[in-house]
């Protein structure tokens, strides 16, 4: 976990909601749909732009999940770069506000 | 099995209303002849009222909402509630005639990420469009918008609901509408008024050009194989329902009724009296829509056509019995494959006449 930390945060361009352990969530650019399972859930529904990557699979996932850090911390790095990919979450080095996203 | 019928069967097994359809007014710059609602306005919602709806369709885990109307633009608050639906993250289709969205519009609506914008185009040409709207101009002004939309990257769908008075446009429309970059839908089903009164339902198309339609490459791709009746039915269509009404979908209109579908118009309750969580999961009247599968149809479940009808339950039940047949249904499947259905074989729905001839003889039978 030595690499820069990384701040997630939803885009404003998706429709989103999550029906009990799943989130559903549809890119409103190109209408691509997602479906996250509860690992992925929990790490959205953190993605507030102001919790660094680490502290999210800290206390989200590996508490939840029995996971241990380094690989939670891959897994969801690997996550966060497939979604950011598709324009439905924002990576950024530090922590910003919403209103501050490009 | 895609990622959306996955959610939508994890939708129906916990009972989510996934879809919502919310008219926020019944008034009209339009007046279409075949129009199934009345344009009165009185008694709306107001805006927070409508807002206080849509936070608790979020809650109760509705993704996709229809915008609907009567015109919705009408209302000076359409961008206000859609900017609200958008920022509880709703999937948000619009249904508008399009008129009233000019350039300005357009880039609004892109801005706020609304996902479809849903148009009727009645014909290419301006003396039916128009004489269908009774608004002179409409055809310039909602191809004009549409081309606003499009120019915005907003993606756009036009149904085009055939009657008798545009019928011999339609393979035109579908051309337009590949010229404007938009999707095209065909609506061959004139709905009866909500209060009942059928009347409208005249100016459909005839049998006759039903079945022309039918057997339309354009329509329906394969002809042969669209047309072929399959009579093997499974126990997963026996167990199953006819149609999300009720079961993943819900309507609400502008004055706070609650029904399964616009076009099933059987009271559930009123928002202004309950919660929506209350009438979805306690109505008697969504529980008893629930508790009916296609099993329990008394006509349907026996008829051949069960795999593939597009039996509407809401326009059974404007006919009377939501666990009977839909005669326009019963008609569409004859057209598609000459089999007559199970109703039409009971005599308790007629058997159209087929004029395929060149002479028609009558008064032999």
């Amino acid at each position: 976990m030595a690499s820069a930390e990384m701040y997630l945060s939803q885009s404003a361009d998706i429709a989103a909601r999550t029906l009990g352990d799943d989130t559903l969530i549809m890119s409103t650019i190109d209408s691509t749909i997602f479906v996250l399972n509860s690992v992925g859930t929990a790490i959205w529904n953190a993605a507030d732009g102001k919790t660094p990557l680490s502290q999210i699979v800290h206390e989200r996932v590996c508490a939840e999940f029995e996971v241990n850090d380094d690989e939670a911390y891959a897994d969801a790095k690997e996550f966060a770069g497939q979604l950011a990919e598709h324009g439905i979450l924002r990576i950024f080095e530090e922590p910003h506000s919403p209103s501050e996203a490009p | 099995m895609s990622l959306l019928d996955e959610m939508n069967e994890k939708a129906t097994n916990r009972g989510v209303p996934l879809s919502a359809h919310m008219d926020i007014t019944w008034r009209c710059n339009e007046r279409c002849v075949h129009c199934y609602l009345d344009h009165d306005g009185k008694g709306e919602m107001t805006t927070d009222e409508i807002k206080d709806v849509i936070r608790q369709l979020a809650d109760a885990g509705t993704f996709f909402l229809s915008i609907s109307g009567g015109e919705p633009l009408l209302r000076r608050d359409c961008f206000e509630i859609l900017e609200y639906a958008r920022a509880l993250r709703f999937n948000v289709k619009l249904k508008t005639n399009a008129v009233m969205i000019g350039p300005k519009e357009a880039v609004r609506l892109r801005k706020l990420g609304i996902e479809q914008v849903q148009i009727s185009l009645y014909s290419h040409r301006p003396e039916v469009h128009d004489a269908i709207t009774k608004l002179p101009g409409s055809l310039r002004r909602t191809t004009d918008a549409i081309k606003h939309l499009r120019a915005n990257n907003i993606k756009v769908s036009v149904t085009n609901v055939l009657m008798q008075l545009n019928r011999r446009d339609a393979l035109a429309v579908k051309q337009l509408a590949q010229d404007l970059g938009v999707n095209f839908v065909i609506d061959p089903t004139v709905t009866p008024m909500l209060n009942g009164d059928r009347s409208i339902t005249k100016l459909g198309v005839t049998f006759d050009e039903l079945q022309e339609i039918m057997r339309t490459e354009e329509f329906v791709g394969d002809v042969a194989e669209f047309c072929s009746p399959v009579s093997t039915v499974g126990d997963d269509v026996l167990e199953g329902y006819s149609c999300s009404a009720g079961h993943t979908l819900a309507y609400i209109s502008p004055f706070g009724d609650v029904f399964p579908c616009v076009q099933f118009p059987m009271p559930c309750g009123s928002v202004r009296k309950q919660s929506f969580n209350e009438i979805w999961y306690h109505s008697p009247a969504f529980n008893e829509l629930r508790s009916v599968h296609v099993r329990d149809l008394h006509t349907c479940s026996q008829c051949s056509h069960t795999a593939y009808c597009s039996r509407c339950p809401g326009l059974a039940y404007m006919e009377g019995d939501m666990r009977g047949p839909s005669s326009a249904d019963c008609e569409k499947s004859y057209a598609r494959t000459g089999v007559p259905s199970a109703a039409m074989m009971r005599g308790t729905t007629p058997i159209p006449q087929v004029h395929s001839g060149l002479v028609q003889i009558s008064g032999l039978q």
